[in-house]
């Protein structure tokens, strides 16, 4: 086990003037044993920082290490997957198609391990790791089910004891209640082993819920990394609060700590000046349905989930805003409300940058 | 090689001789008889195989597993075996309708198997979409499932025409020339190299023009399943008043292809045992004949897993040239094939004339081709993904080779090792070329005897060629054979 250093890894793909950067400079650290999702959309060069980490491709500059060894950068002749002693877990899992759940688990131990009774004795503790019963050592793949196949997969990986442990969209194939529970239990796995463990994914609750430390990438380069919370609450620019999760934008203007808007004056996280985008989530606009306190508006549309529902009001300077609310108690279309905004608020100049 | 032996005739004969040697009317003839044989063949095995590919695999006839096993039967009995069992019952079997009949018999399971491979494939949720789009059943299989058996029926049709274009003994029999019959007489009468190598030249560019009208037949499509999960069965689709009829026409294809030879087979040994029955000569060529066809199989399919490596891991234009340069191999008589590989010997290592090496490797150039498609076909089915995942769990690429890809391959690498086995143990001209002197097979056994008419002797060896081609068959039919209906239900 050890901790992750990447430091200004670029990897093109193409020739000449068509060449694409796929992974641009970026630059990551992911200390000992936490977990860190790398969040983006398709396409963004993610999948290619995980294969340039397990070793499938080779950077054209920068430096990946583990702990104190650089296993590829500047100078050093890069190290084969082989020897890197990283876990891989794919998207589908891509259990060894004939070989049943014992064999694929004890696939990356030595070969006397894996015939022994040291191979059935670490068969059964990875089993138990990842939360199967004991008897599932002699299903073959296909009798398993998707999120079953994904913790075999995890196990496999874990069973060498991996420096680092890699994971590819690993539940996008999963259905959305299996994907809570299996991705609950690699999380609790990872834990019990104090796995250092990188996970990258579209899915903005599934980065959220499960990391220590999120990391956003946009077109090859790394935008942000922080905790969740800060992720979501502080995003560096508009468009990764808007990929993180739902935010409403409006245009105002800043005088030190405070802001106007649509919405009513707003308190800002950092002081600004001048004209500036505000980032408001819609859990922070609230709907008085009681009072005539705050600014007034007419319910379009109502999204009613259960435990909370999406209500978008149109308010009377004809500005459309997106508000969250419990479920409990909640207006229909044609309602006039009353909307205010609770807690702090992300202010950003023209740029993008606060 | 064998094309290289043309290719330096064609410049030491020249252009002007080559054309003397071509413009006679005894070529166009030929000319015209191997290609409307071959065109009428591949249509009939294509409406033959297709049709019974969907009777049997999407329809509720009567016994469909039983016909399955009926209908891939004929694969084990080779074509000129068949032939013989047509003109022996009835001489006046013969010219192009004998020919036709024969062969359409013989060859239509190269296309029947494929089709029914491809059918189990497809994922029904697609005809499911069609139906619920209004399409009537038979307008969703002409604009669904048809296009999608477009790889599988085109890879059949092309091997039947292949096969034609090779095929000897039988049409001999059934005294039909065509170019390989012609080429085969030209050497056995006159040994006039020349001239039986401008026939040949022929051969090769009608080979050519098959695989090209197939590459461009088949284009850049994909016919991947796209989505996830288990494809279901599909329903099969209830024939109603028409169930009785089509099974007649089922059984009557059945009756054609397998009970005229077995009925034609069991005659003569009655016949011919009553005058004499070898049973020393009998043995001495089934061990020959399986000997030399398991060291080919072997042979072959070990050559095969390179060119399919190249093939389907480093996809590029020389990889598609290699590949492909194996089919033509396929089009030239055994006979070419074996007399370049006299000549080459002779003039290069004459230490290995006629000796089982030599014979060896001319079953490597005839069957590469057949592995290379059964080996591809398995490859394909083992992504590169699991290499990388072995790689990631500290395995390297030998042992990666060793512990996955060669375990997921080995079902397809023992499927081609079979039909490879199948067509040598029945491969006749290359073996009478090349087989080292007082080695006998049950090929040229049986062919020497019944080009004699001597019916009743020729019978005993038919029947071993056929009991040796079944063990191969049923191995290729169980790889196919219609999926058994489990279900399983994940805990």
């Amino acid at each position: 086990m050890s901790s992750l250093t990447i430091t200004g890894v670029t990897k093109s793909f193409g020739a000449g003037a068509s060449a694409t950067r796929a992974v641009d400079d970026v630059t990551l650290h992911v200390p000992h044993g936490s977990f860190t999702t790398v969040l983006g959309p398709s396409g963004c060069g993610k999948t290619t920082l995980l294969r340039l980490i397990a070793g499938f491709l080779v950077p054209e500059s920068g430096n990946i290490a583990f702990g104190d060894t650089t296993v590829a950068g500047e100078g050093v002749r890069p190290v084969a997957p082989q020897a890197r002693r990283v876990g891989y877990v794919p998207q589908e899992g891509a259990l060894f198609p004939h070989l049943d759940v014992a064999a694929n688990i004890a696939f990356g131990l030595p070969r006397d391990a894996r015939g022994g009774q040291e191979g059935r004795d670490r068969v059964a503790q990875m089993l138990d790791l990842v939360e199967l019963p004991a008897d599932f050592h002699d299903r073959r793949p296909d009798e398993l089910s998707g999120g079953q196949q994904q913790r075999v997969a995890l196990a496999r990986s874990l069973a060498p004891q991996p420096a680092v442990v890699l994971l590819d969209e690993p539940f996008s194939s999963l259905d959305a209640s299996l994907r809570g529970t299996t991705s609950r239990a690699v999380r609790r796995a990872l834990e019990a082993t104090n796995t250092t463990a990188l996970l990258v994914t579209h899915d903005q609750n599934e980065a959220l819920s499960l990391a220590d430390q999120v990391a956003v990438m946009r077109a090859g380069r790394l935008v942000q990394s922080a905790t969740p919370s800060e992720v979501y609450l502080s995003p560096t620019d508009p468009q990764v609060a808007e990929f993180v999760g739902r935010a409403v934008v409006l245009p105002g203007t800043a005088t030190d700590a405070r802001a106007t808007c649509s919405l009513g004056e707003v308190v800002l996280i950092e002081p600004a000046t001048g004209p500036v985008a505000l980032m408001i989530r819609p859990e922070q606009v609230f709907v008085d349905l009681a009072h005539d306190e705050g600014v007034r508006g007419t319910v379009e549309e109502v999204s009613y989930y259960g435990h909370d529902c999406a209500v978008q009001v149109r308010l009377d300077d004809g500005t459309s805003v997106l508000a969250r609310m419990a479920g409990v108690r909640h207006p229909v279309p044609g309602d006039t409300v009353h909307l205010r905004v609770t807690g702090l608020v992300r202010a950003y100049h023209p740029t993008g940058t606060p | 090689m064998p094309l290289a032996y043309v290719a330096f005739y064609v410049v030491v004969i020249g252009p002007v001789d080559l054309w003397h040697l071509l413009a006679r009317p005894r070529i166009a003839e030929l000319l015209r008889n191997t290609v409307t044989l071959a065109i009428a063949c591949m249509a009939a095995t294509a409406v033959l195989g297709v049709s019974l590919g969907v009777l049997v695999e999407r329809t509720d006839l009567p016994g469909r597993r039983l016909w399955h096993g009926l209908l891939v039967a004929p694969l084990a009995v080779p074509a000129f075996v068949n032939g013989y069992a047509w003109v022996s019952l009835d001489r006046s079997v013969h010219g192009f309708t004998g020919a036709f009949t024969v062969v359409t018999l013989s060859y239509y399971p190269l296309v029947y198997l494929p089709v029914v491979a491809m059918l189990r494939r497809l994922d029904p949720a697609l005809e499911e979409s069609a139906w619920s789009l209004g399409h009537s059943r038979a307008r969703t299989f002409r604009t669904v499932v048809l296009p999608q058996l477009r790889p599988a029926l085109l890879g059949g049709a092309l091997l039947v025409g292949l096969h034609l274009l090779a095929e000897f003994g039988a049409l001999s029999l059934l005294r039909f020339p065509t170019f390989t019959t012609a080429i085969y007489d030209q050497y056995g009468s006159t040994f006039n190299g020349a001239a039986a190598t401008a026939m040949a030249v022929v051969l090769v560019l009608l080979c050519l023009v098959l695989l090209l009208a197939e590459l461009r037949l088949r284009g850049n499509r994909r016919y991947a399943r796209l989505g996830r999960g288990a494809a279901r069965s599909a329903v099969p689709a209830a024939l109603g008043p028409w169930r009785w009829p089509l099974l007649g026409v089922v059984g009557a294809v059945v009756v054609l292809a397998l009970g005229v030879p077995a009925y034609s087979l069991v005659r003569w040994l009655v016949i011919g045992t009553s005058t004499e029955f070898p049973v020393a000569e009998l043995a001495e060529a089934l061990v020959a004949t399986i000997a030399l066809a398991l060291a080919g199989a072997v042979v072959t399919t070990l050559a095969a897993i390179p060119v399919v490596w190249l093939a389907v891991r480093h996809r590029g234009w020389a990889s598609t040239v290699i590949e492909r340069s194996t089919y033509i191999a396929n089009a030239l008589p055994g006979i070419v094939v074996g007399l370049a590989l006299v000549v080459a010997s002779l003039r290069l290592v004459p230490g290995i004339y006629q000796t089982a090496a030599l014979l060896v490797a001319a079953y490597v150039i005839l069957f590469l081709p057949r592995a290379v498609v059964t080996v591809r076909a398995g490859l394909e089915q083992a992504p590169t993904m699991l290499d990388d995942v072995a790689h990631s769990l500290g395995t390297g690429p030998l042992a990666t080779a060793r512990r996955v890809t060669l375990p997921l391959i080995a079902p397809s690498l023992g499927a081609g090792a079979a039909l490879v086995f199948l067509a040598i143990s029945t491969e006749l001209t290359a073996t009478l070329m090349l087989s080292p002197i007082g080695t006998h097979t049950l090929a040229t056994e049986f062919w020497s005897a019944s080009s004699e008419l001597r019916y009743g002797a020729a019978a005993p060896y038919a029947l071993l060629l056929v009991l040796v081609s079944i063990p191969a068959t049923v191995l290729l039919m169980r790889s196919d054979g219609p999926a058994t209906r489990t279900e399983r239900v994940p805990a």
